[in-house]
């Protein structure tokens, strides 16, 4: 994890989000935290759909 | 009847709209400091200058373009900073099927799109029977926001100030029922954590105050494009794209022997930068740079304290961006 993002959010298992590039199409699904997120909305990626519980995956 | 300014109902659209002309369904009502009330602004044209009249006077005028500009001065709470970062930098991830939510916030890729999301804003002034002043404007954008801080007891320590441009499009009257207003949780200053470029400006006491502020310089008169659109024969922007973005980072801080800001200035060393504060565990906000550099550090003095105030130059980084914002907050689908 980035040093700085590691006092960010919660410790606990993150849902995940689905995340999709504009247009290229593809489409991710990571963890929700910002380390795991940024990467890839810095690209461009936007969220896809609502982020699902870590339980139900 | 007249009415006072308190009266003032002001209603930040909570959702994103589809699109600019397609007015927001939810708001959220919010307090604020200002006194301004948005006018919707006709801006009109005349002959004066025309050559043929025989005079320099006005024989007509003419109807140009609506002028809708106007800004938000509140002290900072996780759920202002979280609503204005995320039609300020335009990508937002929500996390959470109850609150509190986190949200993760980045500027807006240009490869993919240079619209920011549209927001809609209501105010409404009810006087006697009816509204004094009741506007839906419709299609409106950051400008830019201003996050400051400051040593001193009280709310006041921590403010956030937005200004924002609207489409021109106008609703009136507005037709919006505005909800209850909003349960706000202030970030008081002194919760606040601070390292930059290694250095833990809190745990040594020397953080005074500064700000954190990111500028989008709308391309508001290519907004006015042909086919854009006309209401009441006025040009109203049929797109507000971003121009060159400007993010900004300064602080002010006790100066002490062994002070490394001059050293970081002239070898131009580089480091994260993280500020945070926070009302609770669930209603917080981050800021976060993956790469600062220093543009300048100048001496000076406040209550007769030395200090050095400090000019950061935030660094694209190709992981991180330029910068972050996370927060955590009670109300979730803002700006989605």
């Amino acid at each position: 994890m980035d040093e700085h993002f590691k006092d960010d959010q919660t410790a606990t298992v993150a849902p995940k989000v689905t995340l999709r590039h504009p247009h290229t199409k593809d489409i991710q699904t990571v963890e929700g935290t910002p380390d795991k997120l940024v990467p890839l909305m810095v690209e461009g990626y936007v969220q896809h759909s609502p982020a699902t519980s870590a339980e139900g995956e | 009847m007249s009415a006072r300014v308190q009266q003032l109902i002001l209603g930040l659209g909570k959702g994103k709209q589809a699109n600019i002309s397609t007015a927001g369904a939810t708001f959220l009502r919010f307090k604020k400091l200002d006194t301004g009330i948005t006018t919707p602004k006709p801006i009109t044209e005349n002959d004066a200058a025309e050559i043929g009249k025989g005079h320099e006077f006005i024989t007509a005028t003419f109807p140009s373009h609506y002028d809708v500009v106007n800004r938000l001065e509140k002290y900072a709470t996780a759920e202002f900073v979280t609503w204005a970062a995320a039609y300020a930098l335009g990508n937002t991830t929500v996390v959470g099927s109850g609150a509190p939510y986190a949200y993760t916030i980045v500027p807006i890729n240009p490869a993919t799109s240079l619209e920011l999301p549209y927001f809609s804003l209501v105010e409404q002034i009810p006087d006697g029977a009816g509204n004094c002043v009741d506007n839906l404007y419709v299609g409106c954008a950051v400008e830019d926001f201003v996050y400051s801080f400051n040593y001193g007891p009280g709310r006041a320590s921590s403010k956030m100030t937005v200004n924002w441009v609207g489409s021109g499009l106008l609703t009136t009257p507005s037709g919006i029922t505005v909800p209850a207003l909003t349960t706000e949780n202030n970030m008081l200053a002194a919760s606040m954590a601070l390292t930059v470029n290694g250095v833990d400006y809190v745990a040594t006491k020397r953080i005074l105050s500064g700000s954190i502020g990111w500028k989008n310089n709308l391309l508001l008169n290519a907004g006015f494009f042909p086919g854009s659109g006309l209401q009441n024969g006025y040009q109203v922007r049929g797109r507000m794209e971003i121009g060159a973005r400007v993010p900004s980072f300064q602080f002010s801080a006790r100066l002490l022997y062994g002070s490394t800001e001059y050293n970081t200035l002239v070898n131009q060393t580089t480091g994260t930068a993280t500020l945070s504060v926070q009302h609770d565990a669930n209603n917080s906000v981050t800021f976060s740079y993956g790469q600062m550099a220093f543009q300048a550090a100048e001496n000076g003095e406040g209550d007769g304290i030395v200090t050095v105030n400090i000019t950061g130059a935030p660094e694209y980084q190709s992981s991180t961006g330029v910068v972050t914002v996370t927060t955590n907050c009670a109300i979730g689908g803002i700006a989605q």
